[in-house]
């Protein structure tokens, strides 16, 4: 089996796929990926068995159909190593792989590909069809709240919701913050009276999907079921298996409307907050925030009791005279994933949590709790 | 079925049963008895681990003639007559049963003489017989002779271990006995082989060889010497430093009015002191001491009293852990163990020969100047060039251990040019710090050094500021029993101090609302669960303390400079002397040592120079 491709064509489907392929080699065969050729198609296939992602790219040059296995790591390394605008030659027989770029020549390991492990994928419960810019956005709005490596499971990962009206909701929380994104989709076709899908995304698989559609307008088909997630575009195809759990009832920690808001520039409110933050316990990063009349207070102390103070001005407020303490990480990671230029905050005592949104109700909706300080 | 009254030998068996598990129990018993008779030299000799025989010989007070035969009944005591005395037992023994339990299971011969009769008498005893009583010949004191020990009670001669086995829990016994009364010599033979032979130790330093024979030379070489008084309780002893903490708890002596004893409630209070020094599970060395008023105590407890009640538990605690951790904190380079090692406990031979040389200079010197001349020979050798200013440094030296209480101040008191640790020479690998102060070498770890420094500068700050809490988005919910329900209802002020807010949301089920904002990312659960075990165990927890400590120790880890980070010569000095005012600087957060000091000698010695 032998085929030429382009180290340009070659390099980035490369360096997605083998970004998946598992780093750590406890399994062999996953710090390998897969190439299948396929009616003058190359087929590249990494997984670390939670994840699997598929990228296909067109051949000028193959011989016989067929698939081997090559090292993910060392194929991309010496990808990027060649000189550009060189074409690679990929040989595999007798269970060696051989890999040719102008004078050099590469012997590399090969493992039987029918031991390389698929993600068992069933017939999708619904297949909806979104567009990969506005897809991304709905991660990219939420996906700094996921929980990293907690105890409760089901945390470490974006819950996906698609509601019977076809509208999709992400949220992420670890149990201080929680960001939400809503997108109304018009392809959904769930039949009245069934209840909205929910299916958990893990970690790794949101981070997977926010470098797989950076760029570009193109549809996506996502494939929703039990027991998998997938998303194929015209050159890719994501698998994620999902995480088997209860995802908690996030509308019912969103704190109920309150009267109470105040509008703000947001750039001036995350500059302001960055700038005092350099003044607070190097952990938990706590600062208060005081509600006056027209003005933002923003005061920190760390324990080294030195101070810092800044106000921000209010272009619009319903009430005032409240002071609450927050995290300053969170109140800043929510301002950065608000798309707007201003800001609307609504609060309503110092131990209820307080909701960011921009002025316009478009994008992410982020909820953050207090801190007693 | 009828109810019996047991005839008095199966009682005596019963009782036995309690008391004498082991030939090490009636070895324990016997010299027990020996010194609450006013023994001055104690013989005890062992055969086949005890199995043969048991002999104890004292010279003592020595009992009456006339009371020998009762010595062995049960319930037969000369130390204490009413009511009154039990609450304020100031002997070993007191319940007058040990006698007559080995009596119901051994053989026993019992000699004694007082220094007023003309006579020794000698009573034999033997199970179910009536005892004879004959005169014998016998120096004033008393000998117990023990044989056939458990001849009538074959389950336990199954279960005694081998004749090794039992010597060394006879030794054991013995050893604990003979590091709390200095006063009093001690032999022990063992198949007719002296294995321990320990005069009577007045003087620190015979007391010195006495604990070296014992524990060993390491634990003389690093240990600190302390003594202090409060609220009528007097804690005194020897502490090794964390540098030689144990693989297992085998070097942990603790006293109560001189009775060994193993308590809980001393044992935590001793780990609590240690907390943060020791290097991950290890085990501290100590003799302590702990006197108290003996109405204060209940030794009535255990049948072996081997167990105590303290009236005023958690006071006891409080004193014990401030004590040491005061001792242990203030321990500074200053005062480290070489300096104690050396200047406080000389060995003979070295101030002859120094205070022979000495003599060149000036005839009479005090004790104190003798004993500081060990340092070393190469200050001896450079005599001639000695200035003024060292004879300072040399008798400030003897200050740490003239002065034994913690509290001293002694770095206050010191006027001296050069600092305990000296000033660096320059760094080896870019790892560690190379310091010259007035013994010789200095190495310093300058990570673990450093790790150090920053950590208890962040345990200071973090002392004075209120936690923070994160009220939680998801209320934590977890199930706990009906006593654990109510014993967090009883401490949810304390909670509430700890930045936990939890309440009850069912008979059994809490939910946490708020938890300190530095520690989201532990298992909130898990330390919930900790802390109320802790709290229904001891009334008391420090399981958030404990989590703080870590979360500060990597900080601090992160903070400290890392090997292969290049530091100036003021940068070293500037480290030097933040060490010197840390607590507990000879070891980082993990327990390992920070510093190591070679002396002039040592070095000496691998060049074999002066030979």
């Amino acid at each position: 089996m032998k085929f030429i491709v382009s180290r340009e064509a070659l390099l980035k489907p490369l360096a997605l796929v083998a970004g998946v392929a598992e780093k750590r080699h406890t399994l062999p065969i996953l710090s390998q990926i897969l190439i299948t050729l396929k009616n003058q198609t190359c087929i590249l296939t990494g997984t670390d068995s939670e994840v699997e992602l598929t990228a296909r790219l067109a051949l000028e040059h193959a011989t016989e159909d067929g698939c081997f296995t090559a090292p993910a790591r060392k194929l991309l390394d010496i990808c990027r190593a060649l000189p550009e605008g060189n074409d690679i030659e990929f040989t595999h027989e007798n269970q060696r792989l051989t890999v040719k770029s102008g004078k050099a020549r590469f012997n590399l390991s090969t493992l039987p590909a029918h031991e390389f492990p698929h993600i068992e994928t069933t017939e999708a419960d619904q297949q909806i069809q979104v567009n990969a810019a506005q897809l991304q956005a709905l991660f990219k709005q939420t996906h700094f709240a996921m929980a990293l490596q907690d105890v409760r499971y089901f945390l470490n990962g974006a819950l996906f919701e698609l509601s019977q009206s076809g509208e999709i909701k992400v949220v992420a929380t670890d149990g201080h913050r929680l960001a939400l994104s809503q997108h109304l989709s018009t392809t959904s076709n769930l039949s009245e009276g069934t209840p909205s899908i929910q299916s958990i995304i893990p970690r790794k698989a949101v981070m997977e999907i926010l470098r797989l559609f950076q760029e570009g307008d193109e549809t996506l088909t996502l494939h929703l079921a039990k027991q998998f997630f997938k998303i194929t575009s015209a050159d890719y195809t994501l698998i994620t298996k999902l995480i088997d759990g209860r995802y908690p009832d996030y509308r019912k920690v969103i704190p109920r409307p309150s009267e109470k808001f105040l509008t703000t520039d947001r750039e001036q409110l995350q500059q302001a907050l960055n700038c005092i933050a350099v003044v607070t316990s190097e952990k938990y990063r706590g600062a208060r925030v005081q509600i006056c009349p027209q003005t933002l207070k923003l005061v920190t102390k760390n324990p080294e009791q030195e101070e810092a103070e800044q106000e921000v001005a209010i272009h619009e407020q319903t009430a005032d005279n409240l002071e609450i303490g927050f995290n300053v990480s969170y109140l800043l990671e929510a301002l950065n994933a608000i798309d707007h230029t201003h800001v609307k905050i609504t609060f309503s005592d110092a131990d209820n949590g307080i909701i960011l949104e921009s002025t316009e109700g478009k994008g992410g909706r982020y909820v953050v709790m207090p801190m007693r300080l | 079925m009828r109810i019996n009254l047991l005839p008095s030998h199966i009682a005596n068996q019963i009782a036995a049963g309690e008391v004498v598990e082991r030939p090490a129990s009636v070895v324990k018993e016997l010299l027990e008895n020996s010194l609450d008779a006013g023994a001055r030299l104690i013989q005890v000799e062992i055969g086949k681990g005890g199995l043969q025989f048991i002999r104890v010989k004292d010279n003592g007070r020595g009992i009456h003639p006339d009371d020998l035969a009762l010595a062995l009944a049960r319930h037969a005591t000369s130390k204490i007559k009413t009511e009154t005395d039990l609450t304020q037992i100031k002997s070993l023994g007191f319940r007058g049963e040990a006698l007559a339990s080995i009596a119901s299971i051994a053989r026993v011969t019992m000699s004694s003489k007082q220094a007023d009769q003309t006579t020794a008498w000698c009573v034999q005893s033997q199970p179910n017989e009536q005892e004879s009583i004959r005169p014998i010949a016998h120096p004033n004191g008393s000998t117990v002779e023990i044989s056939d020990l458990f001849f009538n009670v074959p389950a336990r001669r199954k279960f005694l271990k081998t004749e090794n086995t039992e010597f060394r829990h006879i030794q054991d016994v013995i050893e604990r006995i003979a590091l709390s009364h200095f006063d009093v010599g001690l032999t022990l033979t063992h198949n007719q082989r002296l294995i321990y032979d320990l005069p009577e130790a007045s003087t620190e330093e015979k007391q010195r060889q006495r604990i070296e024979k014992i524990a060993g030379e390491a634990f003389v070489e690093n240990s600190i010497k302390i003594e202090s008084h409060a609220s009528g309780m007097r804690l005194s002893g020897w502490l090794g430093l964390p540098t030689i903490a144990r693989s297992q708890a085998d070097l942990q002596f603790f006293y109560v009015n001189q009775r060994a004893i193993k308590d809980k409630l001393v044992n935590s209070a001793v780990k609590r002191a240690y907390q943060d020094a020791l290097y991950q599970d290890r085990f501290p060395a100590f003799i302590l001491f702990l006197e108290l008023d003996p109405e204060r105590v209940d030794v009535n407890a255990h049948p072996t009293k081997q167990e105590v009640r303290f009236r005023e538990g958690r006071l006891v605690y409080d004193f014990i852990f401030s004590q040491l951790r005061r001792a242990l904190h203030e321990t500074r380079p200053s005062l480290d163990h070489h300096q104690v090692s050396i200047s406080d406990w000389v060995k003979p031979s070295v101030p002859l020969q120094l205070s022979e040389r000495w003599q060149v200079k000036e005839d009479v010197k005090p004790y104190t100047e003798r004993v500081w001349e060990g340092v070393n020979q190469v200050l001896a050798t450079q005599q001639t060039e000695m200035p003024l200013s060292l004879r300072e440094e040399l008798s400030f030296s003897v200050k740490p251990f003239a002065v034994t209480a913690p509290s001293a101040p002694v770095l206050s008191e010191v006027k001296t040019s050069i600092p305990p640790l000296g000033y660096a020479i320059g760094q080896l690998q870019h790892i560690y710090i190379l310091a010259e102060n007035e013994k010789g070498l200095v190495i310093v770890d300058m990570h673990a050094a450093h790790e150090r420094v920053l950590y208890e500068r962040l345990k200071k700050a973090w002392e004075t500021q209120s936690l923070s809490a994160q009220t939680l988005l998801l209320p934590l919910t977890l199930k706990v029993s009906e006593k654990e329900m109510q014993c967090v209802q009883a401490h949810h002020a304390f909670l509430m101090g700890l930045a936990l807010d939890i309440e009850s949301a069912g008979p059994t089920v809490l939910i946490v609302r708020s938890v300190p904002a530095h520690l989201i990312e532990t298992n909130i659960v898990q330390l919930v669960r900790d802390l109320i075990a802790d709290l229904l165990e001891n009334q008391c927890t420090d399981q958030v303390q404990e989590k703080t400590r870590t979360f500060l120790a990597t900080l601090a880890c992160r903070a400290a400079v890392h090997a292969h980070h290049k530091l100036n010569i003021p940068q070293m000095n500037a480290l030097l002397r933040e060490m010197e005012k840390t607590d507990l600087s000879g070891q980082c957060n993990h327990g390992r040592p920070t510093y190591r000091q070679f002396t002039l000698s040592e070095l000496d010695k691998l060049f074999l120079r002066g030979q």
